[in-house]
């Protein structure tokens, strides 16, 4: 049986445990999984022991982070202009080889004379 | 002055990139925790802050295309839940070196005044060792229990930050507890822990 498959939230009995009946009647019940609750319980309490560690931000970290966000900006925007800049170089460049060689392409007129 | 959500969030979508004003406000607002979370999953303040770095950066460029902004506390923290799991994997499939490289002496020299020198000496054993553990667990087991046994958040929250049901995290969260305890038998055997005072579990700030 796993965790949270069983009528008894296992989670509620590591996380906040209780002296209800209940909870005890369903321990001595199955020791196998009370034993499991324990273990469980151990580790959530001690993992809690970290929580105490104080925790610094560097001092200059937003500093960092707004170079790091105007960088990133500026280096979009010079993409966004190469890449209008190279979208339009290379719509020109298709233009030039399509008038090159009229051939290729149909004209209108011609299709229409055909149709008549 | 703390701004709202909405503030926060419309503020940003009005005036970002040109004006970072707002966005400073954000990073103010959500530094702490987000920095936090950062250095307890990856283990040392370099990483962390690179990390951390990461989150905001993504938050910067992500935030036009927030459309509820009451949830802007939460898509942060699904966002630093996911980087830093990114992150653990990544160095997990490239570690060669021992994992006690990370050890992050300083985050484990505060000492309590109204413990004895004996106790103080444990409790930084003790620290030593379930961040050892820590760092040895499978990252998906490790991102669980920082966020639920060290910050202490609800199982909703992981739930929603990780985008997974909230039955699976309970389940996830049990398996990963019983994992970190025989793991720490065998990174820690014999450490007297019942020696230790330790701190009494409940919802982080």
């Amino acid at each position: 049986m796993a965790a949270g498959e069983s009528d008894v939230e296992w989670t509620t009995l590591v996380d906040e445990p209780e002296d209800s009946p209940e909870h005890s009647a369903w321990l001595l019940e199955h020791p196998v999984e009370a034993a499991e609750i324990a273990m469980a319980r151990r580790v959530h309490v001690l993992l809690a022991e970290l929580r105490a560690i104080p925790v610094t931000v560097p001092p200059d970290f937003e500093a960092r982070l707004l170079d790091r966000c105007r960088q990133d900006t500026t280096i979009i925007h010079l993409l966004e202009l190469w890449l209008a800049r190279g979208s339009r170089a290379l719509l020109e460049l298709l233009a030039a080889i399509f008038n090159s060689l009229p051939g290729l392409l149909p004209v209108p007129d011609a299709a229409g004379a055909t149709r008549s | 002055m703390l701004l709202s959500s909405v503030e926060l969030v419309r503020g940003c979508q009005r005036t970002l990139p040109d004006d970072t004003r707002t966005f400073e406000a954000l990073v103010d607002q959500y530094k702490e925790r987000v920095f936090a979370t950062s250095l307890r999953l990856m283990g040392n303040y370099h990483d962390a802050e690179e990390l951390a770095q990461e989150v905001f950066l993504k938050v910067f460029h992500g935030i036009k295309g927030l459309d509820d902004p009451a949830t802007l506390g939460a898509w942060i923290y699904r966002i630093t839940a996911n980087t830093c799991f990114d992150a653990l994997e990544k160095r997990n499939s490239r570690r060669t070196t021992s994992l006690d490289a990370d050890q992050n002496a300083e985050t484990l020299q505060a000492e309590d005044g109204a413990l004895t020198p004996e106790e103080n000496a444990l409790r930084r054993e003790l620290r030593r060792c379930l961040e050892s553990t820590l760092r040895r667990l499978d990252p998906a087991q490790r991102v669980m229990l920082v966020l639920r046994d060290v910050e202490g958040r609800p199982y909703q929250e992981i739930a929603d930050s990780l985008t997974t049901g909230l039955s699976a995290v309970k389940m996830r969260i049990h398996r990963a507890r019983l994992a970190f305890q025989r793991l720490f038998e065998v990174v820690c055997p014999g450490l007297r822990t019942s020696e230790v005072r330790t701190q009494a579990p409940g919802r982080a700030g």
